[in-house]
């Protein structure tokens, strides 16, 4: 990814892509398309899916930038786009993806035997498999703030919710998936390996 | 202690002295230590997973993907059509600046002039298809038979046959009887027109011959040469 832009380098490319200047559209893809990408990979663990979220998001944001009142907080503004469009996205083809995940970890679990199935599967597989198995509220906040890196204030400005609401769902969330990596006893020593 | 705090305090997003207030809290408070290292845990499994580049795969999802395509619909809805059309011998044309869709051979238009007669004939094929109707019915033929029940089964077709070869004759009677009337009618119709037209020529030598008769008495009374050429050559 590029440098990040602040909020001054934000509010002139806003100002650009407003102006109808196509390489500040370039510009806005370059800055965000691999971290939306991620997000809604993350979010549905699906790579087809992914790629649609980010199509639709980018092509949303050049049609509304004029709704955009801050332009300082294009980024923000962006996330909740891509947010929106997991939502929507996801409520298509969470009935797929919730059966496929459970057939998923009742096959190629072993849980009697945890080195055999880490041997078997690659671990990053196996965090996206496992983000799948909690609530998608929860979800949301865990990848905004453990791979977005945001603050809590800009997780809850781009859900709309309160900070304590968003800390909350972090908090649960993080919990859920610590009962189900225990369930499926991967103990510590493998998150250190 | 709440959630809050400890989600504040994980991710370093507390003022200073909340932070040390709180760390000489987990210091007492062996629960909390514990609980604060199973979420570090969590974090550490969540940062297994590596930042992928946005590419198109060519996976069996993406392929799947064309399959469910607006496209591909619709290319598979035109491949049924053009399909069909073939078997079925689809046309499309435009005659007589209108949009024709047929299948198998074009048919023939009618003239309009031409629309009339066919109506005519039509009437009278169907007026002959009903008394062939009427008169072919062979369960009357059988009724009729078997109510002389005497009759075997040869006898049933031999009569049966019988009244097929009286029907085609009272039909060609009847046919050769309307042709008979037509031309009759329209003889009577050729001889009437000829008759009108001798009578009107017959008026019009008359017509002549009275003006070529009066001119020759105007020249006998005024004896002019002249007018009696012209009648002569009358």
């Amino acid at each position: 990814m590029n440098g990040e832009l602040d909020a001054a380098g934000c509010t002139e490319l806003v100002m650009k892509l407003r102006q109808g200047d196509n390489s500040a559209y370039q510009m806005m893809m370059d800055q965000w398309e691999k971290r939306v990408f991620n997000y809604a990979l993350r979010y549905a663990n699906d790579h087809h899916f992914a790629m649609e979220v980010v199509q639709q998001t980018f092509i949303q944001a050049f049609e509304k930038i004029d709704q955009l009142k801050d332009p300082a907080k294009l980024k923000s503004w962006i996330y909740r786009i891509a947010s929106n469009n997991c939502s929507s996205e996801g409520r298509k083809i969470s009935r797929r993806k919730y059966t496929e995940v459970n057939e998923q970890a009742l096959s190629k679990v072993d849980s009697s035997n945890p080195a055999r199935t880490y041997e078997r599967k690659e671990l990053k597989v196996l965090v996206l498999e496992t983000l799948q198995e909690i609530p998608a509220e929860q979800r949301q906040v865990i990848i905004m703030k453990e791979y977005e890196n945001l603050k809590f204030r800009e997780i809850a400005d781009i859900l709309g919710e309160s900070e304590n609401t968003i800390k909350s769902r972090m908090y649960y969330g993080l919990n859920a998936m610590r009962k189900i990596l225990n369930n499926k006893n991967l103990t510590k020593e493998i998150y250190y390996e | 202690m709440n959630n809050v705090e400890i989600m504040d305090y994980l991710y370093g997003e507390m003022e200073d002295e909340q932070r040390k207030e709180f760390e000489s809290r987990v210091e007492n408070d062996k629960a909390l230590r514990e609980e604060l290292q199973s979420l570090e845990q969590v974090r550490l499994f969540l940062h297994k997973s590596e930042d992928q580049e946005p590419v198109v795969k060519k996976t069996r999802t993406a392929k799947l993907s064309i399959f469910r395509s607006r496209w591909f619909a619709i290319a598979a809805s035109l491949l049924v059509l053009l399909v069909a059309g073939k078997l079925l011998d689809l046309r499309m044309m435009v005659s007589n600046q209108q949009f024709v869709v047929q299948f198998g051979d074009e048919i023939p238009v009618i003239p309009p002039d031409d629309v009339e007669k066919y109506d005519q004939i039509l009437a009278a094929l169907q007026s002959l298809q009903t008394k062939v109707d009427q008169k072919a019915d062979l369960s009357l033929v059988r009724n009729q038979l078997d109510s002389e029940n005497s009759l075997s089964e040869g006898d049933l077709v031999k009569a049966f046959k019988q009244s097929l070869q009286d029907q085609n004759r009272n039909l060609s009677r009847e046919v050769s009887d309307r042709v008979q009337l037509e031309q009759r009618a329209y003889v009577q119709d050729v001889v009437t027109d000829l008759i009108q037209y001798w009578d009107a020529q017959r008026e019009e030598d008359l017509r002549l011959l009275n003006n070529g008769l009066e001119n020759l008495a105007q020249a006998i009374q005024l004896n002019d040469p002249a007018q009696l050429v012209s009648v002569e050559n009358l």
